[in-house]
């Protein structure tokens, strides 16, 4: 039997090549690539080597995890100088293709943010009309996801926490257009009467398929800048 | 990543230089595993970590004393196994390695006993 074959050893496998994976995120390509090969390689030969001296695979598996997590503060730190390297020599880790999914997340939510604050804006110099009771839920849950996009843009700005800022703009999207819509209804004429136009036979359908439509272009961008995976599925075999 | 003398190398780096200029005497190269291999016993340890060992490795291929080369893909697929980073001990890293063997050797000898110390 060789070990690869053995369950938890290709457990232990796929959870060292997802962590490497994920460390060299956004780096240069072949440097990327090369640690990664380098891994597989060592993986491999460590399995080969477990296999001829007849240990346990559970064993082996638990070496190889034991060798991953005591290397993870070396790992973290070799991310660091190439992350430093690739700036001092002008390099970007970047793929143009990222840079414009960059410029669509910000501009999103930054749009996301104008309507939030037009929808507080208009809800809060209508509110002393009388709407304030009928919007109040909705303006409040506008002020709370107008906050959440705020600190979404923030999230999306910075490399580290790219992927966590976008998907924490969809359920922020899916709010802010939802309840924005809700109190534009009420205290925007045009809103109102769009909602009420024979145009728009169900409104609620219609709110709701504009932020999921949203929410859905942040996943997207979230699972695109998810760490590839590819080396997960059989490279080691 | 701390700054050091030049010509200063860490206890690892020479660990790493007096295995791998030994695998190297027996088939002219080593690569991670076998180097991980070597280390642990020699040390009677257990594999060092990858991060640890390919962080190693990298710095000092980036000072020049070691040289890394991919293996040839077609060696590898003959043999059913992924390809293996091959690295040989530079010139530079087998001065550097007898530099910092001598100095050790030195501050080991300077160094008091414990029965010393106290006469």
């Amino acid at each position: 039997m060789t070990t690869d074959r053995f369950y938890p050893y290709a457990q232990a496998t796929e959870r060292v090549l997802r962590w490497c994976n994920w460390y060299t995120r956004g780096l240069d390509d072949t440097i990327a690539r090369a640690r990664r090969d380098e891994i597989v390689s060592d993986i491999w030969e460590h399995t080969r080597w477990a296999d001829r001296r007849n240990e346990a695979p559970e064993v082996t598996s638990r070496v190889i995890l034991t060798r991953a997590a005591l290397g993870v503060v070396a790992d973290l730190n070799w991310r660091r100088a190439q992350r430093r390297s690739a700036r001092l020599t002008g390099s970007s880790s970047s793929r143009p293709s990222s840079r414009g999914a960059i410029a669509l997340a910000l501009t999103l939510a930054t749009m996301l943010l104008a309507f939030g604050v037009i929808v507080l804006v208009r809800g809060g110099i209508t509110a002393p009309d009388g709407y304030v009771h009928a919007g109040s839920r909705g303006l409040l849950a506008s002020a709370v996801t107008t906050t959440l996009c705020v600190l979404g843009i923030v999230l999306l700005a910075r490399e580290r926490t790219r992927i966590l800022g976008a998907l924490w703009m969809v359920p922020t999207a899916i709010g802010l257009v939802h309840f924005g819509l809700r109190v534009l209804e009420l205290v925007s004429t045009t809103v109102g009467s769009l909602a009420l136009s024979s145009l728009v036979d169900d409104w609620d359908l219609v709110t709701l398929l504009a932020s999921l439509a949203i929410a859905l272009v942040f996943c997207c961008l979230a699972v695109a800048w998810w760490p590839r995976r590819a080396l997960l599925n059989g490279k080691v075999s | 990543m701390s700054r050091r003398k030049p010509g200063a190398i860490f206890p690892l780096e020479l660990r790493i230089l007096e295995a791998g200029m030994q695998l190297q005497s027996i088939v002219g190269n080593f690569y991670g595993f076998a180097l991980a291999r070597s280390l642990a016993s020699d040390e009677g340890t257990g594999l060092t970590a990858h991060g640890t060992l390919y962080k190693a490795l990298t710095r000092m291929t980036d000072a020049n004393l070691l040289e890394a080369t991919w293996e040839d893909a077609s060696i590898a697929e003959a043999e059913g196994r992924p390809r293996r980073r091959l690295y040989t001990v530079t010139a530079e890293g087998q001065r550097i390695a007898a530099q910092a063997r001598a100095a050790t050797n030195a501050s080991a000898s300077l160094r008091p006993t414990s029965g010393m110390a106290f006469v």
